[in-house]
């Protein structure tokens, strides 16, 4: 009943939900490769660059306000880890986790404060939403320029992770805080690194993100959050290909869910299903290393 | 020592006769108070808070599900009580439901928890083998799975879908929930006084080591977590209760780091903790600090940063400065004890006498 | 020290407990003895967050200006004055029954309330079993006034509203294969897109239901589904937040069929968001503000403006202008206006007389007409208004009168 048009509709929405999973995945999967943390505030950190953009377009043009946007996505990433993280490195996983629980609380709280409750429209960025018509499609701009933008930036933080002295030390962190410290790495500021490109992907995510749907509310990190962890896991944690993969392929079947009505209902519960699974198949995802629990 | 046991039994006596006259009192004559609500509701996620610390606190399992217990609970519960002759309204769009019948409330409550805690084998089963943040995403995504069932269209004529339940069996009284939350409270704490709850302890401190004393990890680790989702079930069928009305989408993920931050601010591993955070909780939340969300014009002034949403901001800094620097919470891992308040008396008592002496002395 | 700290704290909450408790009964007791001092609580039950909040801002704006009108009433030859007392239910079912809590343990003693109907259904038990009465400004689903004798209701109902609206796609607009865009677990969504179907299945026409969950901002399935099928309609009813993301993303995915919905969408901010993208719009309303004929509106129009223009706060919560009237202010207006005259009849505060009267008021003239209720405390509407969206404006297009 339906044509092949609905198909690559379906397909093409599914890979632009992916990408974006895939930019903030890849900050979930670099904390928990270094810190071992679930940064459940990073969906907020998300959120919150979408109020930034919301409040500094007001202002400037948007040629200053997206560089000032991820300017201070990337501070208030920072800042989160010296307040929040830092101070309980050497605290039990259980209580820095929860003060994670706690800063994505509070930054819900805050944007609700600020924002009273109401759902802010987003401004509207001509260049990306532009609808072209393809042989019968229509196709946001966007829809194109996310993924390739996606995978672009991936292609240089590979780069960067394998090439540079920046990211040997990163490496050497996930592989083994301890001994990497010994070794003369500073590990403040490797884990600030982390925290610099984690949020400032989340920042590229948050301005796709969100003028493709036009408007930013205070709850609105959550969900991408978590389903960007899941793509995290999916790909093997500390696995930056891994997680884009996850995250193309979770989009693309949350997309095809949505399209069926009968199921349609388990949109979100579905990637909890694949996490779950692939927890109990493949533990340590697809593409992660095994690691040896020690005594 | 006898003596000490002897005053401590009657200290708690008069506590428990105090608190028995204050809630008579308020059923009585405050019935509509902000004060009743605040003491039904602290009593609900007392229980769930306790239910969520003997998992997290005594065994070391870091679950984030503890709202999808409560949702099955709640709906167990609610499903099993609206009155026949409502059902036709409740489920208006599912033709009345298939489920035609009507339980008592205490038998209801009953299967509130043990529905849970056939879940909770179930999903057990596969997910307790995991390490702790990969238990806690496991079990948060769990908990949404099972939301999305509830919600599903297909199981309409049994969950009414996404729709609201209502018209089910209900309490009125403020004593009601202490009581059913005192019961099971102490139930739990005699579980965790017992060899099972010395296991799970031993289990939260060193699971190599507990298995190598003999502790089989999978069994124990199963009982805590269905015990646990047993509780949990019966303190989702009291907010339902409280609410009046059930809907599932009520039982997010939000609901359990509310539980989790509870059980930070009472202590890890403390069960008096537990209970006082969530009366402390409660109250903060949806009485004490709701000043903060008016700018106060009628005594004159007009504070324009106080406004709506001010509450939960000023609330959620106070909880980050609670995990970030007192990170034993209110007990640690304490629990309220006459000795130790009396001792304690005794040491303010002492250390302020200490002083005056030497100067006398001199 | 910690321990000091906390044996403090825990003394401290006793004792809150205790004096708090002792003060809130002598509150009580005040209210029920309705005399000493001359202040009557009508308590504001309405989302000022979350998904309705901007329609809620709103419906406060209509009481409170109700109230600047008339901030007094007289019981038995003494003037007293109306204190509001407003609550959160933050557009959320689940969160409703404690708001509704804190307006019961505050002593008002006639709530107002309130957008959405999912809430209004969540706390009405609550209101019931306290015995205070509860006028529902634009909650339009039938179950919340059905077995509820203290819940009363200004606005029409669904059933009427849905019928309306499936005429209007059938016959003027010619749509008779809809979709049917609703969010799940939403009662005013599903209760009014089930009213929808019903009345286009019996005029010959169909209508397909496609469900959302709450919090989604993907529509791009969904309308890859609308396009696919081939509906040449699509009926929305659901929030304005969501509204203007369906608007956009329709038209973005080339749909250029008639949208239509109800109540929800008589609100400026969904004409601005979606800008040029607001075409071929249509949706019911209570009132329109143009319309010269109706007396008691065009004085409110007036007034409320001018009252609106006076302070910021009451432009934003308008939506940014002093221009625009959403029809559910004029609902605030009216129920506040019916709450006045019940306790005036009732002759007393409290809540079951205030209930006694308000079965058998008859308020003639105000905004959205007369005002008296049928045997299930529904306003007996028969008129509702359909509107659409032009050059960014909300306009007046068409009147139903049955």
């Amino acid at each position: 009943m339906h044509d092949a048009a609905y198909f690559i509709q379906l397909l093409l929405s599914g890979v632009t939900v992916g990408s974006l999973y895939a930019l903030i995945a890849i900050g979930y999967t670099m904390v928990y490769g270094i810190l071992r943390l679930i940064n459940f505030a990073h969906g907020d950190i998300f959120m919150m660059a979408g109020f930034f953009m919301v409040y500094i377009s007001a202002t400037c043009s948007l040629a200053i306000s997206i560089p000032l946007v991820l300017i201070l996505t990337v501070v208030l990433g920072v800042l989160i880890e010296k307040a929040a993280y830092k101070p309980l490195r050497t605290a039990p996983r259980m209580s820095v986790m929860i003060s994670a629980i706690g800063v994505s609380y509070l930054l819900q709280n805050l944007a609700t404060y600020i924002t009273g409750g109401i759902a802010r429209a987003y401004p509207d960025i001509t260049f990306l939403t532009k609808v072209m018509q393809v042989g019968g499609l229509s196709i946001k701009r966007i829809t194109i320029i996310t993924p390739i933008l996606t995978i672009v930036l991936v292609a240089i933080l590979v780069v960067l992770i394998q090439k540079t002295k920046i990211g040997m030390a990163m490496r050497a962190v996930s592989r083994d805080f301890e001994t990497s410290q010994l070794m003369g790495i500073k590990i403040n500021s490797v884990i600030s690194m982390t925290f610099v490109i984690g949020s400032f992907l989340a920042g590229v995510a948050s301005i796709l993100y969100f003028a493709n749907y036009g408007q930013v509310s205070p709850m609105i990190g959550a969900m991408p959050g978590l389903k960007a962890f899941v793509a995290a896991v999916f790909g093997g944690i500390g696995s930056i290909p891994g997680a884009v993969i996850g995250a193309f392929i979770i989009g693309i079947c949350e997309s095809f869910i949505k399209a069926n009505e009968n199921i349609a209902v388990f949109s979100n519960a579905f990637t909890f299903a694949l996490l779950i699974i692939i927890l109990l198949c493949k533990p340590n995802g697809l593409f992660g290393e095994k690691l040896t629990e020690k005594v | 020592m006898k003596n000490n046991k002897k005053r401590n039994l009657l200290l708690s006596l008069i506590l428990a006769a105090v608190c028995l006259v204050f809630l008579l009192y308020v059923d009585k004559f405050q019935h509509y108070s902000m004060l009743a609500s605040v003491l039904k509701k602290g009593a609900i996620y007392s229980l769930v808070a306790v239910s969520l610390n003997l998992l997290n606190g005594f065994t070391g399992l870091f679950s984030l599900g503890q709202a999808g217990f409560m949702m099955i609970g709640a709906y167990t519960y609610a499903i099993l009580t609206i009155p026949v002759e409502s059902r036709s309204a409740v489920y208006q769009y599912f033709d009345g439901g298939i489920v035609q019948f009507c339980l008592p409330m205490i038998v209801a409550l009953v299967l509130a928890g043990i529905v849970p805690m056939i879940f909770a084998w179930l999903i057990g089963l596969p997910v307790l083998k995991l390490k702790s943040d990969y238990l806690a995403i496991a079990t948060l995504g769990f908990a949404e799975i099972m939301r999305a069932i509830i919600q599903w269209k297909q199981v309409g004529p049994l969950t009414n879908a996404s729709n609201l339940l209502k018209k089910f069996a209900n309490f009125d009284s403020v004593l009601f929930p202490f009581i059913i939350s005192g019961i099971c409270i102490a139930i739990i704490v005699l579980i965790i006084n017992s060899t099972y709850g010395r296991a799970f302890k031993a289990i939260r401190d060193d699971e190599i080591a507990a298995e190598a004393m003999g502790i089989n990890l999978a069994k124990h680790k199963m009982q805590a977590f269905m015990i646990s989702s047993f509780f949990a079930g019966i303190g989702g069928a009291l907010l339902a209760m409280f609410q009046s009305s059930l809907q599932a989408n009520t039982f997010t993920s939000t609901m359990t780091y509310e539980i989790l931050l509870i059980v930070v601010i009472g202590g890890i591993g403390s069960i008096t903790g537990s209970i006082l955070g969530s009366f402390l909780y409660i109250a903060c939340s949806e009485w004490w600090l709701r000043f903060l969300d008016d700018p106060m014009p009628y005594i004159g002034v007009n504070i324009p940063f106080m406004r709506g949403g001010f509450r939960m901001l000023v609330f959620s800094v106070v909880i980050m400065i609670v995990v970030l620097f007192f990170r034993k919470g209110i007990m640690g891992d304490h629990e309220f004890s006459w000795d130790g308040i009396i001792n304690w008396f005794g040491k303010l008592f002492k250390k302020r006498e200490k002083p005056t002496k030497e100067v006398a002395s001199k | 020290m910690k321990k000091f700290i906390a044996m403090l704290l825990a003394l401290v909450m006793a004792l809150s407990l205790v004096a708090c408790g002792g003060q809130s009964g002598d509150a009580d007791n005040n209210d029920n003895s309705a005399s000493g001092d001359k202040v009557v609580k009508i308590g504001i039950f309405e989302p000022t967050s979350g998904q309705n909040a901007a329609g809620g801002k709103k419906e406060i704006l209509g009481i409170e200006y109700a109230n600047s009108i008339k901030p007094t009433v007289t019981i038995g030859g003494e003037e007293y004055t109306v204190q509001l007392i407003t609550a959160d239910n933050a557009s959320d079912a689940a969160k409703a029954p404690t708001a509704a809590q804190t307006l019961i343990s505050q002593g008002v003693s006639v709530v107002i309330g309130t957008y959405g109907s999912g809430c209004a259904i969540a706390a009405g038990d609550l209101f019931k079993e306290a015995q205070i009465p509860a006028i529902g400004t634009s909650c339009t689903n039938p179950q919340v006034t059905l077995d509820n004798d203290f819940y009363f209701r200004v606005s029409y109902i669904d059933p009427f509203q849905g019928a309306v609206m499936a005429n209007f796609a059938n016959k003027e607009k010619g749509s008779v294969n809809c979709a049917l865009i609703i969010e799940s677990g939403d009662d005013y969504s599903a209760g009014f897109g089930n009213y929808f179907q019903q009345e286009m299945e019996r005029l010959g026409g169909k209508a397909t239901v496609l469900e959302f969950q709450k919090g989604e901002t993907d529509f791009s399935t969904i309308m890859a589904s609308v396009k696919s099928a081939g509906y040449d309609g699509i009926f929305a009813p659901v929030s304005i937040e969501t509204a203007a993301m369906i608007i956009s993303q329709a038209r973005d995915a080339g749909i250029t069929c008639p949208i239509m919905a109800g109540d929800t969408w008589d609100d400026i901010s969904i004409a601005q968001r979606t800008g040029d993208k607001a075409t071929d719009i249509f949706f019911s309303a209570f009132f329109d503000a143009d319309d010269t004929t109706n007396e008691a509106g065009k004085a409110f129009v007036e007034g409320f403006k001018a009252w609106v223009a006076e302070d910021n706060t009451r432009i934003e919560n308008n939506g940014g202008t002093a221009e625009a009237i959403s029809s559910v202010t004029p609902c605030g207006y009216d129920a506040y206006m019916a709450a006045v005259y019940a306790i005036e009849a009732a002759g007393s505060t409290d809540g079951v007389a205030i209930r006694d009267a308000l079965v058998s008021l008859n308020v003639p003239g105000l905004i959205t007409g007369d005002l008296s209720f049928d045997e299930n405390g529904d306003a007996v509407k028969t008129y509702a208004v359909i509107k659409t969206i032009k050059d960014g404006e909300i306009v007046y297009y068409s009147t139903y009168n049955g």
